[in-house]
């Protein structure tokens, strides 16, 4: 019990650690934390000593563990599973890079969601090797959204900063 | 009359007709075609849940024929089939401008939009809670893509930090409400509304694992002080979509508040002043903001705030004055708000602009657009013979009846405020000289103004004819502060 208790605490305080960070991927880690020890925890709130499996008949319910906070915990990785994948696509659309961070420039006292987008200049980005083969098509993860024209135009703006970007 | 077994196909029908829709996605006006009908076809079912339950009356059904305790239960009363009504003729109406102006050509809306009705329709008949946590993921999920279709050309970072902010806001939401959930399930033993009944109310153990439940759906509902995530993300969207979401997603949120409370606390009045305490905050906060910014849209998110203050009040105060003056705000806000976001997203699309002082002088150029801007915001603020005056005066009337002078003047004073910030649009948008800088100054289309201008006439038709709906408003709060009925529907018995 002490130990399923540590478990959940590590996992939900690593998990808000995590979503207190600046960039989305570390964000995203935290909340698979973050859902990994709330599952634990509903499967702690059905009881832990009880562990035969609720299967065949005659069942002593003494012994039987409780298939509903499972069943529960069930929904909830698939929930979490598809989710998890959304924001893996919102982390790599729209900027190339993964962080929120902007630089206002002396501005920081204004309310920065009434900055436009035009005045606000954005880090040049770190460039990366990714290594491996060069990728066939810009974002094969991205085709269902029928917006695969705009989706260039953005990747070709935003290869243009980054060749901006090295001549520096 | 809808019988009982037909209550989960209510839930279950919009997200099969999701289904064909992302089949059709390559017929356009086919799919916008099918869902217009799918939508007016649930606007049906809630009228026809609404004449079989306006007595009274609760329908419950064991899904899949299952005994209690193994069945999920569903369930609808009034409040739940007004709920339904009103969600689904706001869901049309938005569908409507997203069509004429063009969103729903982006693909896969029509599709989102059918499984969007399917999950919030699911989350307000739902009588179970771990089935309350799904469905509000049903909603969330075609929310969560449709956020990402909407443009507003106000560049691309702002809009994709606005959507960060909406999903990872709603997801921690969301694993709150399930942490909740579980210990509730580990408190009480069940997660069946019925079992619950008066158990937070009767264990302290129970309260407190409720109170993680109510905190999880005080977030969705952007309740003071845990509403900063929405003047962030919703003036971002695009006019369709911010309609779409203040009439659903905050309102699923506020409707479980109320079921909860009245169900599972049994209205227990310890900790009613901490609602009166919170959303007296909600209230002048939200005005506050709404006073400071500079956009027509985020003024009108800030108002949102402000209006969820009015209307969590009336659960806050749970008395049947109270309580059925709270449901009437909250039917009369989604009409008013949607009217508002549409005719500000209309000028914001003929014009291209958004702040107050780039667009000015629309009064004389555009009457339409003015007079229903005009209806909506005065009905906001709550001027009659609009129906936010009937809702304010029930609203204010029922502090005064329980006793709660505060909370009376806070509403009339943050009203006031109301009017201050709405003049602040109405000045700089509509009055004025036109700019002459603006060479190609458009007009807005009638077909984008039309969507707005119905929901206007919403709002004059509740605030002439204000006693049906109110009276059905009072039958839904007498099923409220008496759960009985409700309860007894639930355990089937």
């Amino acid at each position: 019990m002490i130990a399923l208790a540590l478990g959940i605490g590590l996992l939900i305080g690593g998990g808000v650690f995590m979503i207190l960070r600046r960039g989305l991927l570390r964000v995203i880690v935290g909340f698979v934390l973050l859902s990994h020890g709330v599952n634990l925890l509903i499967v702690s709130a059905g009881g832990t000593d009880r562990r035969d499996a609720a299967l065949g008949e005659d069942l002593d319910p003494a012994l039987v563990a409780d298939p509903l906070p499972q069943a529960f915990v069930l929904t909830a990785i698939v929930i979490a599973f598809a989710i998890t994948v959304f924001l893996l696509v919102l982390a790599i659309t729209g900027e190339g890079d993964d962080d929120t961070r902007i630089e206002l420039e002396g501005r920081e006292l204004e309310t920065p969601h009434l900055i436009d987008a035009e005045e606000v200049v954005v880090p040049p980005r770190r460039h990366r090797d990714p290594g491996g083969p060069a990728p066939t098509h810009p974002h094969p993860y991205l085709d269902w959204a029928d917006d695969v024209d705009e989706i260039d135009d953005l990747d070709e703006a935003s290869d243009a900063r980054d060749a901006e970007g090295e001549a520096r | 009359m809808i019988p009982a077994y037909a209550l989960p196909l209510v839930a279950a029908w919009p997200i099969l007709v999701g289904g064909v829709l992302i089949g059709l996605n390559r017929f356009r006006r086919v799919s916008q075609a099918v869902l217009v009908a799918a939508l007016l076809v649930n606007l049906a079912v809630g009228v026809l849940l609404i004449a079989t339950l306006h007595d009274g009356t609760v329908l419950a059904h064991q899904v899949g024929g299952w005994e209690r305790p193994l069945a999920i239960v569903f369930a609808a009363d009034l409040f739940g089939a007004l709920m339904v009504t009103a969600t689904g003729a706001l869901t049309l109406i938005s569908a409507w401008f997203a069509i004429v102006s063009g969103q729903a050509d982006r693909a896969y809306f029509p599709a989102m939009v059918a499984i969007l009705t399917g999950g919030v329709n699911g989350a307000l008949l739902t009588g179970d809670l771990f089935n309350l946590f799904v469905f509000i993921e049903v909603m969330l999920l075609p929310s969560y893509a449709l956020l990402v279709m909407a443009h507003r050309g106000r560049g691309q970072l702002m809009q994709v930090t606005s959507s960060r902010i909406y999903v990872t806001v709603n997801l921690l939401a969301s694993t709150l409400l399930l942490a909740g959930i579980g210990l509730v399930y580990g408190v009480v033993g069940s997660v069946n509304l019925g079992d619950l009944a008066g158990a937070a109310s009767a264990s302290s153990e129970a309260a407190i694992a409720f109170t993680v439940v109510l905190l999880a759906l005080a977030i969705k509902a952007a309740a003071f002080p845990v509403h900063g995530w929405l003047p962030r993300t919703y003036p971002f969207m695009s006019p369709a979509v911010s309609a779409l979401f203040s009439g659903l997603h905050t309102k699923v949120a506020i409707f479980a508040l109320f079921r909860l409370y009245a169900v599972v606390f049994d209205g227990d009045e310890r900790f009613l002043w901490v609602g009166l305490v919170v959303f007296s905050l909600t209230m002048v906060f939200g005005v506050l903001g709404a006073i400071g910014e500079n956009d027509a849209r985020a003024i009108l998110s800030f108002h949102m705030v402000s209006q969820i203050g009015y209307i969590l009040a009336g659960l806050a105060l749970f008395t049947p004055l109270g309580l059925a003056a709270g449901l009437f705000y909250l039917l009369h806000h989604m009409f008013v708000k949607a009217s508002l976001f549409l005719s500000a997203g209309a000028v914001e699309l003929a014009h291209g602009r958004h702040s107050l002082g780039e667009v000015s002088g629309l009064a004389r150029r555009e009457p339409l657009v003015a007079i229903t801007f005009f209806i909506a915001a005065l009905s906001l603020a709550g001027i009659p013979p609009f129906s936010g005056f009937v809702a304010k005066l029930g609203l204010i009337v029922a502090a005064l009846d329980a006793g709660q002078v505060v909370l009376a003047i806070v509403a009339v004073v943050v009203s006031i405020f109301t009017i201050l910030s709405m003049l602040k649009i109405w000045g700089a948008m509509f009055l004025g000289e036109p700019r002459e800088a603006e060479p190609d100054a458009g007009q807005v289309p009638k077909r984008l103004i039309l969507p707005a201008l119905a929901l206007a006439g919403v709002t004059v038709a509740l605030g002439l004819g204000a006693e049906p709906l109110l009276a059905l408003c009072r039958v839904a709060a007498a099923g409220l502060s008496d759960p009985t009925g409700y309860v007894e529907a639930v355990m089937g018995s």
